[in-house]
């Protein structure tokens, strides 16, 4: 068979031109195949950026040489999982000239809290016909960015106000607790044991009846968050975990506190390794300290909250108001020792704890077996809740079992109440 | 103006086809292509599956039969010949003349294979006449898919179809006189056709002039030309079209955003009142708290099912208001960004990748025509390796007037080397690059090293004299 082959000239003379065409073009390739000479850069319109905002990429190359590059493809990687690509394309096919300088961006929201590397870049330069490629990673193109919690909670109440904002959106009503405070909450009949100085003498011979002045109580309190940042927190869908949830409160609840002109810290816990504290302070600016100091943390290890509870009690023992936010999910012995290490030091605690079920029944469509189970696991949690809340409960310490439609407006509420009723101070 | 140098290259790869076609008509004799082969073929495809089919209802229907008289042998009345002959009948008489056989209605069931093995002989006795008609149907479907689609791919199926016809009737030669160095003969080989035309066979002549114009060369330059213009469309495509198409997306997109944002809040406030209207209909409280779970113990199950439900009624909704909140969210940001960033739009499109024309058509032409004219010379010095040997490098009459120099192996002693000199070349182009590359690294680090401790040598020098200063200071007071 090979031998007729070479018999025939047209079936060889068309071999050769095939095999050359592959081939003929190697030697320019290379020669031509200056890589260093193209400079590729990314620039992020921010290193941090809020869970809920959008975050625009742009990619210069740059073709510092002499040579033309006929066909290149620049790719800018970057996680489906974190990012989502809202608008154009983080890549690019095209050929650039001597001296020429292309641009391309793209918009990305991201979807997960937390810091992650972004990139990289990888260039891949081919001939025109594309026999022949070469593929580089840019060096050095691996950038970190830093997600902070959704910025969204916080947004309403500077729009529109602290006050007007928590009873809109949050539900939270002003209660008329009795206080000595500073400022001004309303009017009300006179009532047996109220000090004659707090009647408003004009407003009485209006109405001729004594009518009386209420207050707010004002005082600045230390407002300390303790965050249970155990893996069994990490439930529930990947952009909206118990922990994602806890840190919105952390973050809408420091606000609300710095706002009002409370000292605020933060202390986040799991295992030994995993402590992290933030000392309390005051000032507009401590709030996004705050924000830098949460955004980097995910939850990891087993929750052991009297070791924790023992770590902060040797760091900080000024009477505050304390807020624990966790799921419970420890053993109620545990649990109960870390409360009273807690109440031990004379700080005014309210446990507040996401009800796992809740936040992990994410997956709409269960089967009959599946909701049979979630039923099973619901009601075994509850159970677990109860014991804990009653133990608690003799010790004055209330737990409020939140899901993910109520633990902003219960955290407020619990703030609020915390503070007309003078507590920590 | 980027579509209409595309445009102008996909009709000239379509008249080189129609050349290459020409020029196939000159080497290919298709009169004696048998066009009707084809029907044959088809028919005795008919055939074939009208025969299998027939026998197996013929099996089924004696399978059945057996059963039935396993089953009712006992039975007084019963006679077995009645079902044989009730077959016979069905099939001989009925089925028969349902089936149009060409020999004739079957007998009896060991006709059938007899009887398949005629059909099968009278297909292959036309398969060699129908394997052109379907490669040349290939051929024409090939090319119109490539000139709808630009995928090279369709390309290589039109060269392939056309070579295979050329390869088909050669291989056969070959075969035939293979076969003669036996003294074997095959009748039914040496009763195929061949509808080369001796050229095919012919060497081209010394004279490159002569070698150009012959037909064989010219048919494979076309078939090269005809590929390489497909692969220099795909690559102007690649480069060009994409950031055409997307500038066009990407104000749509913004278009499309502006009008939705302008509509958001009237969106979120329907979305919102169907939601309500579902929940009241299911009877679903406003708000699930878990307070109301916990206390209410009897009520546990249906209230974990009521949670279920909101939760998947209140999905839709978080998904439709969060999605309508992100659309004006983005809306903002990009009126934003458009502000801020004069270049935003642009860079969003890509707009500054669009190669421009002018490049793109000199660029293509040069290095098509550098190609074409390389491989004519390559090809020419490959195929004449005696004139190169002989006339050009002038080797002794040892070599020159060897026996090898007229075997058609000859050919390999230049082909290999010329073919291993441009990887060759290659890699050590990339080599000295490299090395090139490391020094000029190893350079620029050691630099960078010196300014470093340059520097802190200038800062210790700068802070001693300081304290000198300091020192005399102190000396001049006291």
């Amino acid at each position: 068979m090979a031998g007729f082959a070479f018999v025939n000239f047209f079936l060889l003379y068309l071999a050769i031109i095939l095999l050359f065409s592959t081939i003929i073009s190697l030697p320019s390739f290379h020669l031509g195949l200056n890589l260093e000479d193209l400079k590729v850069t990314r620039k992020l319109e921010k290193n941090k950026v809020f869970k809920d905002d959008f975050v625009h990429v742009k990619v210069i190359i740059e073709n510092l040489g002499k040579n033309k590059f006929e066909f290149i493809e620049v790719r800018d990687y970057y996680n489906p999982t974190l990012f989502r690509l809202v608008l154009g394309e983080n890549h690019i096919l095209t050929r650039i000239d001597p001296k020429e300088t292309i641009k391309f961006s793209y918009i990305l929201q991201p979807r997960v809290r937390g810091e992650y590397p972004f990139g990289p870049l990888s260039v891949v330069v081919k001939d025109r016909l594309g026999f022949n490629s070469e593929e580089r990673i840019v060096p050095k193109s691996v950038t970190k960015i830093l997600i902070y919690p959704p910025y969204e909670d916080i947004k309403r109440i500077e729009i529109l106000g602290s006050k007007r904002s928590l009873s809109l959106n949050y539900g939270v009503q002003r209660s008329k607790m009795k206080g000595l405070g500073a400022e001004f909450y309303g009017m009300r009949k006179y009532a047996f044991g109220d000090q004659f100085r707090l009647i408003d003498w004009k407003a009485s011979a209006r109405h001729q009846k004594l009518i009386v002045k209420e207050f707010e109580s004002e005082r600045d309190i230390t407002v300390l968050i303790m965050v249970d940042c155990g893996e069994s927190m990490a439930g529930g869908s990947i952009e909206n975990t118990k922990f994602e949830y806890a840190i919105r409160a952390t973050m809408l609840l420091t606000k609300i506190s710095l706002t009002r002109r409370d000292s605020v810290g933060v202390f986040l816990f799991s295992d030994k390794k995993n402590y992290h504290f933030k000392e309390p302070n005051s000032g507009s600016d401590h709030f996004y300290r705050v924000l830098d100091f949460v955004a980097k943390v995910k939850p990891s290890g087993k929750s052991k909250l009297e070791e924790a509870m023992d770590f902060i009690n040797q760091r900080f023992q000024k009477r505050s108001l304390v807020f624990l936010i966790t799921d419970l999910e420890q053993t109620s012995d545990d649990i109960i020792k870390g409360i009273k290490k807690i109440v031990m030091w004379k700080h005014s605690l309210v446990v507040i704890s996401p009800f796992s079920p809740w936040f992990e029944i994410h997956e709409v469509d269960l089967s009959p077996s599946d909701k049979a189970l979630a039923e099973a696991i619901s009601e075994e949690m509850m159970e677990q809740v109860l014991k804990i809340r009653h133990s608690a409960r003799t010790l004055g310490v209330p737990i409020i079992s939140v899901g993910p439609d109520d633990m902003m407006s219960q955290i407020l509420a619990q703030y609020l109440e915390a503070k007309k009723k003078g507590k920590a101070y | 103006m980027v579509r209409w140098y595309l445009t102008t290259l996909k009709v000239a790869n379509i008249l080189v086809f129609f050349w290459i076609l020409a020029i196939f008509n000159t080497i290919f004799d298709q009169s004696l292509i048998d066009f009707a082969a084809v029907i044959n073929v088809i028919t005795s495809l008919k055939n074939i599956v009208s025969y299998l089919i027939f026998g197996l209802l013929y099996l089924v229907a004696i399978g059945l039969s057996m059963m039935v008289i396993f089953l009712f042998l006992w039975h007084v009345y019963f006679d077995p010949s009645f079902m044989r002959n009730f077959l016979d009948n069905l099939f001989k008489g009925l089925l028969n003349s349902w089936f149009a056989f060409p020999e004739g209605p079957i007998e009896s069931l060991g006709q059938i294979p007899s009887r398949l093995l005629n059909q099968i002989e009278l297909i292959t006795d036309d398969i060699y006449n129908v394997s052109f008609q379907i490669l040349f149907l290939l051929l024409i479907i090939n090319f119109i898919r490539s000139t709808l689609q630009t995928n090279p791919k369709y390309n290589f199926w039109v060269v392939g179809c056309l070579v295979g016809m050329i390869i088909i009737p050669l291989f056969f030669e070959g075969l035939i006189n293979m076969l003669d160095l036996f003294n074997i003969s095959i009748e039914y080989l040496d009763d195929l056709p061949n509808p080369l035309f001796p050229s095919i066979l012919e060497s081209p002549v010394n004279d490159f002039i002569s070698f150009i114009l012959s037909s064989i060369s010219q048919l494979a330059l076309a078939l090269y030309i005809y590929l390489d213009l497909s692969f220099q469309i795909n690559y102007i495509n690649l480069i060009s079209m994409p950031s055409l198409e997307r500038s066009e997306r990407l104000e749509s997109q913004l278009e499309v955003l502006n009008k939705e944002a302008l509509e958001i809040t009237t969106n979120i406030d329907q979305i919102k009142e169907e939601s309500k209207k579902k929940k009241e209909e299911l009877g679903i409280e406003k708000e699930v708290k878990i307070s109301k779970f916990l206390g209410k113990k009897e009520q546990k199950f249906s209230y974990v099912k009521e949670m279920i439900l909101k939760k998947k009624l209140e999905e839709e909704e978080k998904k439709l208001i969060s999605a309508a909140h992100d659309t004006r969210r983005l809306g903002s940001y990009i009126e934003r960004l458009f502000i801020e960033d004069s270049e935003a739009r642009d860079t969003l499109t890509a707009t500054s990748s669009a190669p421009r024309p002018s490049k793109l058509i000199v660029s293509t032409l040069t290095s098509f025509l550098i190609r074409v004219i390389a491989l004519i010379f390559i090809g020419f010095i490959i195929l004449h390796t005696s004139w190169l040997i002989i006339s050009v490098l002038n080797l002794p009459e040892a070599i020159s007037g060897s026996v090898a120099m007229f075997s058609p192996e000859i050919i390999l002693v230049v082909m290999l080397p010329i073919i291993l000199l441009f990887p060759l070349s290659a890699q050590i182009i990339s080599y000295v690059k490299k090395r090139a590359l490391i020094s000029q690294l190893k350079e620029e680090r050691e630099i960078k090293e010196i300014e470093a401790t340059v520097g802190d040598y200038l800062v210790s020098t700068e802070q001693q004299k300081s304290e000198i200063v300091e020192e005399e200071g102190e000396v001049s007071i006291t």
